[in-house]
């Protein structure tokens, strides 16, 4: 009865999506087109989890409609997103590994080819598609690393720079050399409209970052220019005087940085 | 009216006009311009239409003639036998060497009043090879078909024909004397007018003849390389939509 019931839903999940891969085909795709929110899609949903599914081939063709349709898409990547274990690289399977690479990457290419979709993320992201992102950026897996660094440089604001800023004020867990430039990299990106709650938050983090780091700082150039290039940026903000605006407090207003890091 | 004003003049600038027209006569002149337009016809060789240069070249050889002079002779007495030595130099020798190349090339020498319709086949690749999906992953393109892909010859700044397909572009370049030589320059766009070019955007290519096929009258040769490509990158913005500083970020 179970089995049945099971099979019976499966059959109309997928005639849904028949109907929805035909309903996109006759109208010239505009059944879904007229969606560019950042509820589910189940075109897009459905074509991702093929793409989930599939061998190296099927990713390949699955992606490219993925990007191509990125103002429909990027929401359903976003979710996958959020899936990602908020735990080290090493230790997920390799198709997770596999598949998270991919997903970050797809999302990494179509911030950096379209402009719009910029905002598109921001209007759909929350603290549980940036986290993830957070713990990938300072990951001990290179390829994870830079597509998810390279994602929160390009959307990370005000509204969530809190969450980069946590990492880099907390000692615990440790972080590489590597995460730790790489999080001062995502706060520079967007340390030059900081306003007042985070040009203080950014500036508190630095101090305790260099106080801690003291004379190792030497051997780490990369980040200590950084660091110096922050400063610069939060000084020169316009909105460095500014409190925070009421649309924008939702993370980051009041953030409990001495609060543990919970993966 | 040359004579007053030299005796005006002081002596050093009399010797020094002498001097010109002593040297404007001389054969070393009429060496170094034929030389001059022989350097002329090199610079010009591949985009210069090669009647022209060919009239260019003719010219730089007689002038070369004219100041080499044609022959030599001389006779000396060594223990009583003469000896008489006829040197045929300048235009005599060259006369015959070109007479013999004419002779031997002529089938050759006829292209040269052709205008070329000839042409090199460049192909340029998107993928390497040894690993496609990280070039997909780091560039983030899959079709060419969707950019905007211009070529110009480097050294003539002249718009080349393209043709781009899914993972490759075709450029006919006109074929010149050197085509092994030839140099494209490349630029990529993703519309409206995101840049994918890389830097240097002239790719080096594999040159070979195109040996075979019915096509090898026309594309006399053929080449390969990989496309300049770089990354795209976002145009970074605040929460209202202004721009802020783009950074070239060097993650680890």
């Amino acid at each position: 009865m179970k089995l049945r019931l099971l099979m019976s839903l499966k059959e109309v999940s997928l005639s849904r999506t028949v109907l929805a891969v035909l309903a996109s085909a006759f109208m010239g795709g505009s059944a879904y087109a007229l969606d560019t929110a950042c509820g589910r899609n189940e075109l897009m949903a459905t074509t991702v989890s093929v793409a989930k599914a599939g061998n190296a081939a099927i990713r390949v063709a699955t992606f490219k409609t993925l990007t191509e349709n990125w103002q429909y898409s990027l929401p359903e990547l976003m979710r996958e997103i959020e899936k990602i274990k908020q735990t080290a690289a090493s230790t997920w399977d390799k198709a997770d590994l596999e598949w998270n690479i991919a997903v970050t990457s797809a999302v990494k290419n179509i911030l950096a080819a379209y402009d719009q979709s910029i905002p598109l993320f921001r209007k759909c992201d929350d603290d549980a598609v940036i986290k993830p992102l957070v713990w990938a950026a300072r990951g001990d897996n290179r390829d994870m690393r830079l597509s998810a660094a390279n994602v929160l440089a390009n959307v990370v604001d005000n509204t969530t720079i809190c969450f980069v800023l946590h990492h880099l004020y907390q000692s615990r867990p440790e972080l590489s050399d590597d995460g730790r430039a790489n999080l001062l990299g995502i706060t520079r990106a967007m340390a030059s409209y900081a306003y007042l709650e985070t040009t203080a938050a950014i500036e508190e983090v630095i101090k305790k970052l260099q106080r801690e780091l003291g004379e190792r700082i030497k051997q780490l150039p990369q980040a200590a220019a950084l660091m110096v290039n922050i400063l610069a940026r939060t000084a020169a903000s316009q909105n460095r005087s500014t409190a925070l605006p009421e649309g924008l407090q939702r993370y980051c207003k009041g953030y409990k940085y001495d609060a543990p890091l919970a993966e | 009216m040359g004579k007053p004003f030299l005796q005006a003049v002081s002596p050093f600038a009399r010797t020094i006009y002498d001097a010109l027209l002593q040297f404007f006569a001389s054969s070393m002149f009429f060496i170094l311009l034929g030389i001059g337009f022989l350097i002329a016809v090199f610079r010009l060789l591949d985009s210069t239409h090669p009647s022209f240069i060919f009239l260019l070249a003719i010219l730089g050889v007689s002038i070369v003639l004219y100041g080499t002079g044609t022959q030599g002779a001389g006779s000396a007495e060594v223990k009583n036998i003469p000896i008489k030595v006829v040197v045929a130099g300048g235009a005599g020798a060259l006369a015959a060497i070109f007479g013999y190349g004419v002779a031997w090339l002529g089938k050759d020498i006829k292209g040269v009043f052709d205008v070329p319709h000839q042409y090199a086949r460049v192909t340029l690749n998107l993928y390497d090879e040894a690993d496609p999906a990280e070039t997909r992953d780091k560039y983030g393109i899959d079709d060419l078909r969707k950019l905007h892909v211009t070529a110009v010859a480097r050294n003539t700044g002249k718009p080349l024909h393209l043709l781009a397909l899914e993972d490759h572009i075709e450029i006919l370049v006109p074929v010149t004397y050197f085509p092994e030589k030839s140099i494209v320059c490349i630029t990529l766009t993703l519309p409206p007018n995101k840049s994918l070019t890389g830097k240097p955007n002239c790719p080096s290519l594999t040159w070979k003849k195109n040996e075979g096929g019915a096509e090898s009258d026309l594309i006399t040769h053929v080449a390969e390389g990989k496309l300049p490509l770089a990354p795209p990158r976002a145009n970074r913005v605040d929460e209202n939509n202004n721009p802020v500083p783009q950074d070239g970020d060097l993650f680890r």
